[in-house]
């Protein structure tokens, strides 16, 4: 087990600068999901962990030690990559036990241990087969298999299940889970797909562009985003951003306030106007029933909006007012930086998510 | 039978007829041969049955010949496979430099060897080539080089293994290449010895191209022509001389194209034989996807 510590790291491939001055804490035992758009630089901070990429600027530290300069093998670290690199020319056994074979443990350790892994894992049945006459989801517990048997101090993880298709992924994510309350092992785990962050991670770390937007757990992200890229990133369909100068009913004398955001599923859908929030006339232009749920696409004076809601579908072309509570409005600077303003919450009203229409 | 029915096989009949024409006919021609007498000019030619294979497995010309030329695949397929992978390991990197060094070695396979076997033959002279030169630099005794029953079909070797060895490194390094990057990865996760990691990843991941290098080589060196041709001529005392110019020899030397086909056939049926022997027992070994 270990905490991992990132200070001030800068990575450049040639001139071009990947990540910048990025500081990050990851807490020992803890599930940590690094997260942002393709390209943003997850996999090279994680390669950068795993020692399979050299820092250009600044230090890793395992446990309050330094170890930029320790190759990977000698990091104490596993790592699970996206298209598993299993061996294809070893069987699984094979393949679970080079690791072992290479850090010289006995033969009779090796087998009772390897025998411990399959078990955890299920694939007893395995053992003598080559990777390329598995399934995805069994080479991808192979891959756990030969990472977990080495014992490490930190589990890296590189967009594990997104060659699964999706009923398997949302089994694996939850062994995933599982597997790191058995272990209580630090993992760090890389994926784009923010319900996967959401759902596993206890700390989300949102990247964009080499550098940190936010990181904390994942409710917080949502209930709290930082600035505008975090508040689009979290949330199915993202939240509403609209230029506050284009909502007339919204009373502020707030000058730094650019942006006004709310989410989709805290907006309530009602006859007439309501108390103690923004109102908003609006008219539903567009709607996709999903069955659970409705998302209706609206316009107000040519604004469009989304919402979202579970109740019995509502028809297109209706003219409704969109309520949103003043505790779930967000306000964003010219930077698109969140800011607190105190003035709203004062007059809060606890009014919940619905629809309050009359047929 | 419709024009439907006939269309595919009216396709591929122009490279039917080619392949019949060019290929197959040869071959039987030569089988037949093999069975008569005749001295390429006279117009008749008389079945003589098996004596030409009576005759040939009889001759101890024949047989020094046959080790000649297993000796000579032997050695010049194994230390051109050894030299060239050592190369490409070494070449497996992208620089310019290492792009023209291997250009550089590269070069020999696509040199005519007529013209390059006259070179060999004067760098190898043992009184004023540059090979005895070098040696004498570092001050080592000299060689004879191609004038010594001891050392000549060494010499050959030497030519055969320079010759193929640039394509070989040139194939290994494609080989190289197409290994996945993250197995190498995986293998410094896993403490892997640089011994480790080209034992149980690069090898193994490498058979297809080892394999196919090897079929190659073997073939193509069994039928060592050219240098034996210019350089040797089969000597000092038949010691370099093998199976194709053996055949060359009694055919177009000594007219005796019954016996020369006999030998082809010869040469025919053992080529054949290892190549469905690595195809049968080998790409077994070698096929793991
Ligand atoms: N070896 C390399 N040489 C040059 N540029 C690189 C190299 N590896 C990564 N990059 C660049 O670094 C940036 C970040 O890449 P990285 O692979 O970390 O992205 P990512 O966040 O993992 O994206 P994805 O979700 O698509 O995997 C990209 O712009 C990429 O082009
Ligand atoms: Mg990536």
């Amino acid at each position: 087990m270990a905490a991992i510590e990132l200070k001030d790291v800068s990575k450049r491939f040639g001139n071009q600068t990947v990540i910048r001055n990025l500081n990050l804490w990851v807490e020992d035992g803890s599930f940590t999901v690094l997260v942002g758009p393709s390209g943003c630089g997850k996999s090279t901070t994680l390669r950068m962990i795993a020692g399979l990429e050299q820092v250009s600027d600044g230090e890793i530290r395992m446990n309050g030690d330094p170890i930029n300069h320790l190759p990977p093998g000698k990091r104490d670290v596993a790592m699970v990559f996206q298209n598993y690199a299993l061996y294809p020319t070893m069987t699984v056994r094979e393949n679970i036990e080079f690791g072992l074979k290479n850090k010289k443990v006995p033969k009779k350790e090796r087998q009772q241990l390897i025998e411990e892994i399959t078990a955890v894992v299920g694939l007893e049945a395995y053992l003598d087969r080559k990777p390329s006459t598995l399934s995805g989801g069994q080479r991808q517990r192979v891959a756990l298999a030969r990472a977990m048997v080495k014992k490490p101090k930190v589990f890296l993880m590189d967009e594990p299940l997104s060659n699964l298709d999706a009923k398997l992924r949302a089994q694996m994510r939850t062994e995933l889970i599982e597997l790191h309350k058995k272990l209580g092992t630090t993992f760090i785990y890389v994926t784009h797909d923010q319900v996967e962050a959401m759902s596993m991670g206890d700390k989300i770390v949102i990247m964009n562009e080499g550098e940190i937007q936010q990181a904390t757990e994942p409710m917080e992200i949502y209930q709290q985003p930082a600035n505008l890229f975090t508040a689009l990133f979290i949330g199915t369909p993202p939240m509403n951003i609209i230029e506050k100068d284009k909502i007339p009913q919204l009373h502020s004398h707030n000058k730094d306030i650019v942006y006004v955001g709310f989410r989709p599923e805290k907006v309530v859908l009602s006859n007439e106007p309501l108390e103690g929030g923004l109102t908003l006339p609006a008219e539903i232009v567009n709607r996709e029933i999903l069955g659970h749920e409705t998302i209706y696409q609206m316009e107000m004076s040519g604004i469009p909006f989304k919402v979202k809601h579970y109740d019995h579908p509502l028809e297109e072309g209706m003219r409704l007012f969109a309520y949103i509570a003043y505790k779930n409005l967000y306000f964003f600077d010219r930077e698109g930086r969140r800011m607190e303003v105190e003035e709203n919450k004062a007059d809060l009203q606890t009014v919940a998510g619905g629809v309050r229409v009359c047929p | 039978m419709s024009l439907n029915t006939l269309r595919p096989y009216l396709m591929v009949a122009p490279s039917l007829i080619i392949f019949l024409l060019f290929f197959i006919y040869p071959i039987f021609y030569m089988i037949y041969l093999s069975f008569t007498s005749w001295n390429l000019i006279s117009p008749d030619k008389t079945f003589v049955g098996v004596a030409n294979y009576v005759e040939l497995f009889q001759s101890q010309d024949f047989r020094q010949v046959f080790f000649n030329t297993v000796i000579y695949t032997v050695l010049t397929v194994f230390l051109s496979l050894t030299v060239a992978l050592l190369l490409a390991l070494w070449l497996n990197k992208s620089s310019a430099i290492y792009g023209i060094v291997q250009g550089a070695i590269f070069s020999p396979y696509i040199i005519s060897l007529v013209s390059v076997s006259l070179l060999w033959m004067w760098m190898m002279d043992p009184q004023y080539g540059l090979l005895n030169w070098v040696l004498n630099l570092f001050h080592l005794p000299p060689s004879p080089w191609l004038t010594h029953t001891d050392t000549a079909l060494l010499s050959l070797v030497v030519v055969g293994v320079w010759k193929i060895v640039g394509y070989n490194a040139l194939v290994f390094i494609a080989g190289l290449q197409s290994i996945p990057k993250d197995l190498y990865e995986a293998a410094a996760l896993d403490e892997a010895s640089q011994w480790a990691t080209f034992a149980r990843i690069t090898l193994p991941m490498l058979s297809p191209t080892l394999f196919f290098l090897l079929v190659v080589n073997t073939i193509a060196s069994f039928q060592v022509f050219d240098t034996v041709q210019i350089m040797t001529q089969g000597g000092p005392v038949n010691s370099t001389n093998m199976l194709v110019y053996y055949i060359y020899e009694y055919g177009f030397d000594f007219f005796k194209i019954g016996y020369a086909s006999a030998a082809g056939v010869v040469l025919l049926v053992i080529v054949g034989v290892m190549t469905v022997f690595h195809f049968r027992f080998m790409a077994k070994r070698v096929h793991y996807r």
